[in-house]
């Protein structure tokens, strides 16, 4: 019998290491992804994954079953720390040195987290290289470096206007990419 | 205060073209004020903001997927052996402020103290739960007793030893019904008496929880002083931004503590 997400938090709640170790196994791998998605180097991703598993073995009540999946919450952790690291670091995003066109053939290629959510994002993944490379960036830039438009204009030296209107195009023809992408799965279900 | 933040009529087309970017928090605060306020008077666009909050859902899950090293899930479980919550969590996490036994737990309450008096005016006439505010001596008793919370905030990537610093103060009644909870931040840039700071409180889940505003004086020392019903630690952390006048530029976080 599979332990369900509640059952591994209300474990942890017990201060029983067993149940991180078990979390770990379960989405150590989904975690480390979006941490290395958001800062590219991995030294700084693995104190990302460090500091959400620590943050979840010292603070498991904090996840309600009522607001979402265990991983959902995991992850919106992952990634706002992984933008708080990439600001202090002071990194400027460094655009070139995302291989966002090398992306899709790793695909198979790495581990795989047994998440039905997580392979709607792989399939999202793929879709986002439909849109012009000057929508995706903006998408890039926006929630993988957490930048608003307004830091995205003076970084790309675009005129802030062109970077809402690209952005907002992007995430329209994601949506709609999307809705699609759903409506033939359920036709072939 | 901006031409957005006035009490002008909402424009609902114009908030629903700033959805797509306030799902994914690509707005400025102004523009997600708008919005938050547009979404109040503008249901009609609620759904369209469910299906690009759904999108961006969908977008953390989108990373190619990497392996981490074996040697980070052994670190991991190293760590949490060495750091050893007292469980249950909830309550026992906040650190309480032991019997004041030493000169700097009481300078900080003595701070408190005189924080309360001076703001009590305010406090008393502004506070909308009286649990509280009809019974005044009890604080003096909670503060007395050492039932006092407190986190300790600097500004993120300063270590300098004149950075900006600061402290948050929280006592609950006895039914945990209502929540106080004294700011004080030192050390605040020069111009700080015409400065503007902002107070959140930031959740795991949703959008910060913005408390107020309020300014430094000369000597660079600001207190501010609130009250909520929520229990200060369902917050992950408290934040202090310092405002600008130009809404182009991103506020700059001057404090952070986590909770």
């Amino acid at each position: 019998m599979i332990e369900t997400d509640i059952e591994i938090i209300n474990r942890l709640k017990n201060q029983e290491q067993e149940a991180l170790s078990t979390l770990y196994d379960r989405y150590g791998a989904a975690v480390y992804s979006l941490a290395m998605r958001v800062l590219s180097k991995k030294e700084l991703a693995e104190e990302v994954v460090q500091d959400v598993f620590l943050t979840i073995w010292n603070k498991p009540e904090r996840w309600q079953a009522s607001k979402g999946a265990l991983l959902s919450w995991m992850l919106t952790i992952t990634r706002y720390r992984s933008i708080d690291c990439l600001r202090r670091e002071q990194r400027l995003p460094d655009t070139a040195s995302i291989p966002l066109d090398e992306l899709p053939h790793l695909l198979s290629q790495h581990a795989k987290v047994n998440d039905s959510l997580w392979e709607n994002g792989q399939v999202l993944q793929q879709l986002l290289y439909q849109l012009p490379e000057l929508q995706r960036e903006m998408i890039d830039l926006a929630f993988f470096k957490g930048m608003t438009h307004d830091t995205i204009a003076e970084v790309t030296d675009l005129p802030l206007g062109t970077v809402k209107s690209r952005l907002r195009a992007g995430l329209i023809q994601l949506r709609r990419l999307w809705l699609q992408e759903v409506a033939q799965l359920e036709q072939q279900e | 205060m901006s031409e957005l933040m006035t009490n002008t009529k909402i424009d609902c087309q114009e908030i629903k073209e700033l959805l797509p970017a306030y799902s994914i928090d690509a707005l400025n605060d102004e523009e997600r004020h708008l919005v938050e306020r547009g979404l109040q008077e503008c249901p009609e666009i609620q759904d369209e903001l469910v299906e690009f909050m759904t999108l961006a859902e969908t977008l953390l899950y989108s990373s190619p997927p990497e392996t981490p090293a074996p040697s980070l899930k052994a670190s991991i479980l190293s760590q949490a052996t060495n750091s050893t919550p007292t469980a249950p969590v909830s309550k026992e996490k906040i650190v309480r402020v032991p019997p004041a036994s030493n000169r700097r737990l009481l300078w900080v309450a003595s701070i408190l103290l005189v924080l309360l008096v001076v703001s009590n005016l305010f406090w008393f006439t502004n506070s909308r739960n009286t649990n509280l505010a009809d019974q005044p001596p009890d604080l003096i008793a909670y503060l007395a007793s050492g039932a006092l919370s407190r986190a300790e905030l600097r500004q993120p990537n300063n270590d300098a030893e004149d950075a900006p610093t600061g402290t948050l103060a929280w006592v609950t009644t006895d039914d945990d019904s209502a929540w106080v909870a004294w700011l004080v931040a030192r050390d605040l840039p020069d111009d700080s008496p015409s400065q503007t700071y902002e107070i959140r409180l930031l959740r795991d889940y949703e959008e910060p929880l913005i408390i107020g505003e309020f300014n430094g004086d000369d000597g660079g020392v600001a207190t501010y002083v609130f009250e909520i019903t929520e229990p200060l630690e369902n917050f992950a952390g408290v934040e202090v931004r310092q405002q600008t006048s130009n809404y182009d530029e991103q506020p700059q976080i001057l404090l952070f503590g986590e909770l």
